[in-house]
């Protein structure tokens, strides 16, 4: 099995780069342009480790609304027990799904060094629907095998926003779809409890990799 | 009467366990509801109460005595050296490799596996990988992935005692693995007669030191790490049965399906 998460993180860390301000930063409309955009804004914005932490957080987390479809992500890996879930639940899970995200990458922003790139290869449309595409990046960092990152796009209303990333083939949005719903099949389908045990998670610091988070 | 080596129980142990242990869960897996048998994900675990207790007792192994031993074998050995034991190891698979390449009918691959062959042995006897910076890159075959071009289906997902995550048709594979390897052939009285023993062993260390930090990290933040583990696991398959060339069409789009 591939260094998955250490490769996600890299790469979501690479193309991380939310907004300072609530300005729309994002304007590519183009699957290569946007992935290539989101990448060059992520460096210029988030590399600079003087930047308070508070305020790393709010940016990550501004680009991940910005960035990627919460909203999808979310009721792809709950799945039929998203279709189940009262409004509160859902928006409760949403909440803590990206503090999730942002408590497992955001400490990855440390590990930035000079000679990491991420290549843009190619942009694949869907067999299936003009709304979806394909992005095929490279990640490179010196002394280390590259790793090949593809990132699908659904447009909607005009938006184009990541709805998955594949690292070596491997979905993030399949991982954890199976295994949060193998958690609530377990539990009798109870949202609230997969919501409880992450916030949990959360507060235990066990999302965050001790070994990748600085003091901040 | 004939006596049995060491090398040789063990050999046939491991033989039972594979095979034995499939049939004696294929054997009750009528009793169980079809319906409920799949994961999310489209993954087939009637065993499920079973694999998770094997799951649990592969990680308390690992924890116990694999991690650490992985460990101090990375404090022991310089990278160099340990590239040497993983180079040496892959390149005494290469007959198994090359089985595998001629059985899926990749000739491309089967060319690219003896050249790498040659190309290793000759140069370093086969303890640096020259043919991988000479554009033959290394790519593991073995029977699993040779019935799954095949068209085979995985099968029950299966945990198995130490060896981890497999499924039906991989156990299968890995049994014919042994039998298609001329390193298990090597017999009781040969000075190298635990060599096999030995390279499995080694290599396990090995593959393990390389992973430690990953796994850690994938375990800390999982909610179920089961199921964590055989979605990675059978994804993983999947992809090297492609050989890595799946396009886009083969995934499901979150907001979309």
């Amino acid at each position: 099995m591939r260094s998955i998460a250490v490769c996600l993180s890299l790469a979501l860390f690479l193309l991380s780069a939310p907004v300072s301000a609530n300005t729309d930063k994002l304007t590519a409309d183009a699957p290569d342009a946007f992935i290539a955009q989101l990448r060059d804004v992520s460096v210029e914005q988030l590399t600079d480790r003087s930047i308070e932490a508070d305020e790393r957080r709010a940016r990550f987390q501004s680009l991940l609304n910005e960035g990627f479809d919460v909203e999808a992500v979310s009721s792809f890996v709950l799945a039929k027990y998203w279709r189940r879930a009262s409004d509160e639940e859902k928006a409760d899970f949403k909440l803590v799904f990206a503090d999730v995200l942002t408590a497992r990458f955001l400490p990855v922003f440390d590990l930035y060094q000079d000679g990491m790139q991420l290549s843009v290869d190619r942009v694949a449309q869907d067999a299936n629907s003009t709304q979806v595409s394909d992005v095929f990046t490279t990640l490179t960092r010196p002394g280390e095998e590259p790793v090949k990152i593809a990132w699908r796009l659904l447009q909607r209303d005009g938006d184009l926003k990541i709805v998955d990333v594949r690292v070596e083939n491997l979905s993030m949005a399949i991982t954890l779809r199976s295994e949060y719903t193998s958690m609530l099949q377990r539990n009798g389908g109870n949202v609230s409890a997969l919501v409880s045990e992450l916030r949990e998670r959360l507060k235990a610091g066990a999302v965050a990799d001790p070994n990748l988070t600085q003091s901040n | 009467m004939r006596e049995f080596g060491l090398e040789q129980k063990l050999r046939g142990f491991a033989m039972a366990l594979l095979l034995g242990l499939p049939l004696a869960l294929g054997g009750c897996a009528s009793a169980f509801d079809a319906e409920s048998n799949f994961s999310e994900d489209g993954i087939e675990d009637p065993f499920e109460d079973y694999n998770r207790a094997m799951f649990e007792v592969n990680l308390f192994l690992d924890d116990a005595v694999l991690t650490p031993v992985a460990k101090g074998y990375r404090t022991v050995l310089a990278p160099g050296a340990r590239d040497v034991v993983r180079d040496f190891l892959r390149n005494l698979s290469s007959p198994v490799i090359l089985a595998n390449n001629v059985f899926q009918g990749d000739w491309d691959g089967a060319l690219n596996t003896v050249q790498r062959f040659f190309i290793n042995t000759a140069s370093t006897g086969g303890l640096v990988d020259i043919a991988a910076l000479e554009g033959y890159p290394y790519r593991k075959e073995d029977f699993g992935q040779t019935m799954g071009v095949g068209g085979v289906t995985e099968g029950p997902y299966l945990v198995l005692p130490l060896l981890g995550p497999s499924n039906f048709r991989d156990t299968a594979g890995m049994v014919v693995d042994l039998f298609l390897d001329p390193v298990n052939y090597i017999s009781n009285d040969d000075a190298i007669q635990f060599l096999p023993i030995t390279r499995g062993v080694v290599g396990a260390v090995d593959s393990r030191s390389r992973t430690i930090e990953q796994i850690e990290e994938l375990r800390a933040d999982s909610v179920d790490f089961y199921a964590r583990v055989r979605s990675l696991y059978t994804q993983n398959r999947r992809v090297e049965i492609e050989n890595g060339d799946l396009e886009g069409d083969a995934f499901p789009t979150p907001g979309l399906d």
